[in-house]
């Protein structure tokens, strides 16, 4: 199992080196200036070389990517353009938010999705069925901010039972943190819940009329055991490896949701940032976002080891 | 256990288990898919059911279980006396509590009956568990006595072992311990053979067979192979599209067969000291549930059909238990015509 860790760690780090490249020279081509943006009214050229200098933006571009690359080793993802504040810094304050909001709308998703995904393939062709198809395809294709503005018209305005935006740090207030973020997650979740609850669904239906389930009936079982151990078990597969990408992309995209939440996470600094130009930030985001999917991938082949016994050995 | 077993098996006047009636369809069809299915086995009897595939061998025996894939068919008739007792097949939690316990099944295929995510002792133990109040512990002791039971070396060793690390062969004795762990009095064993090799094959016969006398459990083995059934059945049922068209002993049944499927059937076995010709075969397929011919079903690939076949064949005796579903039996004269 560590060997095999170890093993995907080594094959991650070219896909990182790639990703770096990529984000480094997309940085390059984007049009727009940001010493100019720095720079002011006056562009007085005086200030512009200087801070040109500064920022080693005369270097040639292979020597610029190294430097980046070697201060993002040391942990030195530069400084913002906007607000002089060092990217490590600024990305450390949003990521627990972020991730706050992730892990509950990750909760959310599986409360709902994984229950009815089995009881939909259990029930398969019944009324049961249907009704869990129609709720998940409303889930997909109702626009998340669609439902954020309703949530907020129905539970804050008018039935003013949760805060309807805004952030409180965990470590602060537990309950009141939770309570602020329950809206965004849900609404981040919902839509997670009806992709996560159709894999169930196709994943239990493949299990359930195999053999295996039938000898684990012909032993005596109860259904709901039969159901849950043997079947569920070896339809945990796909379900838990998808859950570990779609948490990923949520730490990555929930930029739509977090605006109108005004949530201070990622979302939002990444939008800030592309609108300043702030190449520092975006890049910073980038690689981290990037990284943290690499992370997820990895654990998702992980569990996707650890579930099946039979490449463990 | 095995005195505790001696004490349950039924009085030597009623069978084992003695299905009467056995009808089962699909949806609006008025055919039947089984029609009028009937045998009983004995304690410790072994019971052939033999057949080609396709012709409801197996969908009899899962349908006894509750075994079936839920809405596809459904049972239009069912008289069971199980130890003398009426069998309901419509009570799924009577059902439950039989399977495992007094009546076990195994499959045909041992590669992909395990359950691939769980040891191989957890799966044994989990049967103990399903019907006796016992601890882990205890469970895990009778699952790996069964282990060695069955004839598998080091069992301690193989309890922690998953079923992908196990060949077929001892996949299919690994099933057999699960099915024997809570000492049933019928075992059902569908074609547990024919997955295996040849040597393997006979491994896994010998063992039920000494099992079954060690127990004196009743076994209904479900075979189209007609070796298997000349070397452990005591009784035979023919089984043809659905239909017992004929059942007794199985030495009544090999040598003097009386309905011409099974007549078929004998004449496509090769003989070592017999004179050597051509393997006949049953010409034609077996018919499906909307080809299948009025009255016999067997009538449309039957050599011998008369108009008369279109018409539900009579049930014919022929002493000692050993009967057949057809309007000619028996075929001597027949025969005698068609040598001629």
């Amino acid at each position: 199992m560590l060997s095999f860790i170890l093993r995907r760690l080594l094959i991650a780090i070219p896909t990182i080196i790639l990703i770096s490249i990529f984000v480094f020279a997309l940085q390059k081509f984007l049009p727009g200036d940001p010493i100019l943006a720095m720079a002011g009214e006056e562009r007085d050229p005086e200030t512009i070389a200087f801070l040109r200098e500064k920022y080693r933006l005369n270097d040639p571009i292979p020597l610029q990517y190294l430097t980046w690359v070697g201060n993002a080793l040391a942990g030195d993802l530069g400084i913002s353009l906007r607000t002089n504040q060092p990217v490590l810094e600024l990305i450390g304050e949003k990521l627990p938010v972020t991730i706050q909001l992730a892990t509950m709308a990750m909760i959310f998703a599986m409360v709902i999705g994984i229950p009815a995904g089995i009881l939909s393939a259990v029930r398969k062709g019944t009324v049961i069925d249907y009704a869990a198809n129609v709720i998940a395809l409303s889930g997909l294709s109702i626009p998340n901010f669609w439902l954020g503005i309703m949530l907020i018209l129905l539970l804050s305005v008018k039935l003013q039972l949760l805060p309807a935006s805004g952030y409180v740090p965990f470590a602060d207030d537990p309950l009141r943190s939770i309570q602020v973020m329950v809206m965004p997650a849900f609404v981040l979740g919902t839509a997670l819940a009806a992709t996560l609850m159709r894999h169930t669904r196709s994943a239990m239906l493949s299990v359930l009329t195999s053999d295996y389930v039938r000898t684990a009936r012909a032993k005596g079982l109860s259904e709901r055991r039969v159901i849950l151990k043997h079947a569920f078990r070896n339809a945990l597969t796909p379900i838990v490896t998808l859950s570990a990408l779609l948490f990923g992309e949520l730490i990555a995209g929930a930029v739509l949701t977090e605006q109108i939440f005004t949530v201070p996470g990622f979302g939002k600094l990444i939008v800030d940032a592309v609108f300043n130009r702030d190449y520092a930030v975006v890049q910073g985001i980038v690689l981290v976002t990037a990284v943290g999917f690499i992370v997820m991938n990895l654990l998702a082949d992980a569990a996707y080891v650890l579930l099946n016994p039979r490449l463990r050995s | 256990m095995v005195g505790q077993l001696v004490q349950n098996t039924s009085p030597s006047s009623q069978p084992l288990l003695d299905v009467r009636a056995l009808s089962l369809g699909f949806g609006a069809s008025e055919t039947n898919l089984l029609d009028g299915v009937r045998y009983s086995v004995d304690a410790g009897e072994t019971l052939c059911i033999v057949g080609e595939s396709g012709c409801g061998k197996s969908v009899s025996s899962l349908a006894i279980l509750g075994l079936l894939p839920k809405g596809v068919a459904r049972i239009r008739e069912a008289d069971i006396r199980f130890r003398g007792e009426v069998y309901d097949l419509s009570d799924p939690s009577a059902l439950r509590r039989h399977r495992g316990a007094d009546i076990a099944m195994i499959f045909q295929e041992p590669m992909t009956s395990l359950n691939p995510a769980f040891k191989v002792g957890e799966q044994i133990a989990e049967a103990v568990r399903a019907h006796n109040d016992v601890s882990k512990s205890e469970a895990r002791a009778r699952a790996a006595q069964m282990l060695a039971r069955v004839g598998i070396p080091a069992p301690e060793a193989r309890m922690n072992e998953y079923p992908h690390q196990l060949s077929g062969g001892m996949r299919q004795r690994v099933m057999i311990a699960m099915a024997l762990a809570n000492d049933p009095a019928l075992l059902i064993a569908d074609e547990p053979t024919t997955a295996l090799d040849v040597t393997i094959q006979s491994q896994i016969l010998d063992l039920i067979r000494d099992l079954q006398a060690e127990t004196g459990m009743g076994t209904i083995m479900i075979t189209h192979d007609l070796g298997v059934v000349a070397e452990i059945a005591d009784k035979v049922a023919v089984m043809y599209a659905g239909v017992i068209v004929e059942s007794g002993p199985a030495a009544a049944i090999f040598n003097d067969p009386q309905h011409p499927y099974t007549i078929g059937l004998m004449s496509s076995m090769p003989s070592l000291t017999g004179p050597r010709h051509r393997l006949a075969t049953v010409p034609g397929t077996v018919p499906t549930i909307e080809t299948m011919p009025k009255g016999c079903r067997f009538s449309s690939r039957c050599p011998f059909a008369q108009p008369v076949c279109t018409t539900p064949p009579p049930e014919r005796s022929f002493g000692a238990g050993h009967t057949a579903l057809c309007h000619f039996a028996p075929l001597d004269a027949m025969l005698e015509q068609s040598d001629g």
